[in-house]
């Protein structure tokens, strides 16, 4: 097959030559393709068997509906329906390993885990501040490229519209770096503070050069349930009695935060992990006229994609938003869903203990609790629907 | 015969004793992804058969489950053929010893082992990416049942003497690890979003350290049922029990009745059961005579006179109910 060609309709791309089969995954064969007209190198993952209607179909969607803006991120380019069982989806193309591989070989040096562990840090901070959970997140899911950038793949499980993902309450996610409110009680609790269970496997694992179950010997997940049964039961999913890292000195406690057994002891968010490790994590760019105009709130998805609602809001003011604010249709979305206010030039956001929730950088929002405050750039997720919070100068 | 037909029933009975019925459903899915089969061995030359049932589930969710589920249980019995009827002969003039139900459980993990290395190979070799069956064989020796698993399509033994009803398998399920270390309820446990999440099964990459054997003697007029987790995952174990014990009729009736208790519970998965009723003639005869009204007694006096060949019955069978 490799040297012929197909033909797409995936954006500006119409034939693509098969270049090299770069391998299968657990979810599809992936291809090294050139378009015909350009030349420009894509990767295409062609997904085969997919039945209409069935979770798979839910993910191969999911992959593609999942647009996250970051230079840790693989983007996906577009999906097109080859027919009905089958699906293609085009990547932007990197000449990478998968950081598992490498592992493996212990090819990597203090510098490049280093440099790892931050770039996969950022990417998930990124995919959290578009309110999309990867749920799935291990060695073998980031790319390592030629570039000397990492990035992260496969979405397609991640928390985006989970209602269809796990459309049969099917638990997902890796055992060994699934985190223990995903076991126990199920995906639908699996928010930012799940990935940042997996991301203090992840942080063990190029730190120690083996994931923490390996070195233990664990192969069950009755192995994990005995450790976690012990009295007095350990607080963390690692014994760190023994963890030591070189290419960041003295960060156990750091890891022994991320691997919390209970979600609320460990961070809030990715951001919170950086800026123990030393580094500051780029905020949105906030325009110099901050509080001479006011912000908007621009819908992203649903059948209302595009509306823009000013908050015109005085300093002390609210306004509470629902449904018909928002998206006239969508049941997903309160009547009364949530509550917007200023104090001085900073905006809030509250829930109103609202049926499907409101998330913000990944993290659900108490219901009822006290406002958070929004930066200029923020997602904000309401039921199924994606809202942007920004200042803009042409409103 | 093995079979993932649309729907179907089947009863029949073996001339060692017991007798069983078959049904698989639908439901309302697209497609059965589940397959069973019927069959027997004969370890010692001209000597008792030794019946062989099975069932497995092909995973929801992912392609080719069918494929896969007929696979594994094709592959099962071959292996288990091989070494318990095959092997044992080849080379030998005199007839070979009875088999102990030690080294059936090897034989059955053997089997088991075999049929995961093929369905690995398979799935790969026809680029299906993620896909896999669970399995539940159980043989029948004299007086005792030998039988394996992977996955969490359970065996069910209903002691009619004691009227208790036992779960001889472990589901291989994260709601089934959760519940056997107490940290989750039974309740919980048919309500878990890991009920359904498979930790091994046919086509793992793994199989589980501690090996999923088991054997349990039985008693003439007990009960076992080997199903699918469309028939068992919604029913509590107290409604199960009720429904074996309790069922009256005959077996066949006892099936459908399993069936539709899951259904009215709003169950969806395809549905598939093996119900077997452990004894012979004789002790229907004898149970008959002594005029005897225990519920089991009533179970199976309405079955018809064994027939040596199994008969097929209702449903859209298909090629594969032929036995």
């Amino acid at each position: 097959m490799e040297g012929g060609s197909i033909p797409l309709e995936i954006g500006p791309v119409h034939e693509v030559e098969l270049q090299r089969f770069l391998g299968g995954g657990g979810f599809g064969l992936m291809w090294k393709v050139a378009d015909r007209a350009s030349g420009r190198l894509y990767a295409l993952k062609v997904i085969r068997n997919v039945r209409p209607g069935s979770i798979s179909e839910a993910r191969v969607r999911n992959e593609v509906g999942v647009a996250i803006h970051s230079e840790f991120v693989v983007p996906a380019i577009g999906l097109q329906e080859w027919n009905p069982t089958t699906f293609l989806i085009l990547f932007e193309y990197f000449d990478a390993r998968p950081l598992d591989d490498l592992l493996l070989e212990g090819a990597l040096g203090s510098a490049d885990k280093h440099r790892i562990l931050l770039e996969v840090l950022q990417g998930v901070s990124d995919a959290h501040r578009h309110n999309v959970v990867h749920r799935d997140l291990k060695p073998a899911n980031v790319l390592v490229c030629r570039d000397g950038r990492s990035r992260l793949i496969d979405f397609g499980i991640s928390k985006f519209k989970d209602v269809n993902v796990t459309g049969t309450g099917d638990l997902i996610g890796t055992y060994p770096y699934m985190a223990p409110e995903t076991f126990l009680r199920g995906s639908k609790y699996a928010d930012a503070r799940s990935d940042i269970y997996s991301l203090g496997h992840f942080f063990y694992e190029l730190a120690m050069g083996q994931h923490f179950w390996i070195r233990r010997g664990w192969r069950e997940l009755s192995d994990l349930v005995h450790y976690l049964s012990a009295v007095p039961a350990p607080t963390e999913g690692i014994d760190l009695s023994d963890f030591s890292c070189d290419f960041y000195p003295g960060t156990a406690a750091i890891v022994r935060r991320m691997v919390k057994i209970a979600p609320e002891e460990r961070y809030e968010s990715v951001d919170d992990i950086l800026v123990e490790l030393g580094h500051i994590p780029e905020l949105p760019p906030a325009l110099p006229d901050l509080g001479l105009r006011s912000p908007v709130l621009i819908v992203e998805s649903g059948s209302n994609r595009g509306a823009r609602t000013v908050l015109g809001l005085a300093g002390g003011g609210c306004r509470v938003m629902g449904r018909f604010d928002i998206a006239g249709e969508d049941n997903t979305i309160s009547r009364k869903h949530l509550e917007f206010s200023r104090q001085g030039e900073t905006y809030l956001v509250r829930d109103l203990a609202s049926r499907n929730g409101t998330w913000l950088r990944g993290v659900r929002l108490e219901p009822d609790g006290p406002p958070a405050p929004l930066r200029h750039g923020d997602r904000i997720k309401v039921g199924d629907v994606f809202l942007r919070f920004a200042f803009m100068r042409d409103v | 015969m093995i079979s993932s037909s649309t729907s179907g029933t089947a009863s029949g009975s073996f001339a060692t004793g017991g007798r069983y019925v078959v049904k698989s459903e639908i439901n309302h899915r697209d497609d059965n992804e589940d397959s069973f089969l019927i069959t027997e061995l004969t370890p010692v030359l001209a000597g008792p058969v030794l019946p062989v049932l099975a069932i497995a589930d092909g995973m929801g969710g992912l392609e080719h489950g069918g494929d896969v589920s007929r696979e594994a249980l094709r592959r099962t019995v071959l292996a288990l053929l091989e070494s318990i009827q095959i092997e044992p002969r080849l080379n030998r003039s005199d007839t070979a010893e009875p088999m102990t139900v030690e080294v059936l459980q090897k034989a059955l993990w053997g089997a088991l082992e075999q049929a995961n290395a093929q369905v690995r190979r398979m799935v790969q070799a026809n680029g299906w990416h993620t896909a896999g069956s669970t399995i539940v064989v159980a043989l029948l020796v004299g007086e005792t049942v030998v039988a394996a698993n992977l996955g969490d399509s359970p065996l069910f033994h209903y002691d009619a003497t004691g009227q208790k009803l036992v779960k001889i398998t472990r589901d291989h399920s994260v709601a089934g690890v959760l519940l056997r270390a107490g940290m989750i309820s039974p309740e919980m446990a048919r309500h878990h979003e890991g009920r359904s999440r498979l930790e091994f099964f046919v086509g793992a990459p793994s199989l589980p350290r501690e090996i999923s054997v088991y054997n349990r003697p039985l008693h003439q007029g007990d009960l076992l049922l080997l199903c699918t987790d469309g028939v068992s995952g919604s029913l509590s174990h107290e409604r199960l029990t009720e429904l074996l014990a309790t069922a009256g009729g005959d077996l066949e009736r006892t099936a459908d009745a399993l069936i539709k208790a899951g259904r009215d519970l709003g169950e969806k998965d395809n549905q598939t059961l093996i119900l077997w009723w452990h004894g012979s003639e004789q002790t229907e005869r004898q149970s008959a005579d002594a005029g005897e009204t225990s519920t089991v007694a009533q179970m199976v006096g309405a079955v018809e006179q064994p027939d040596r060949s199994p008969t097929v019955s209702g449903g859209d069978t298909g090629d594969g109910m032929a036995v």
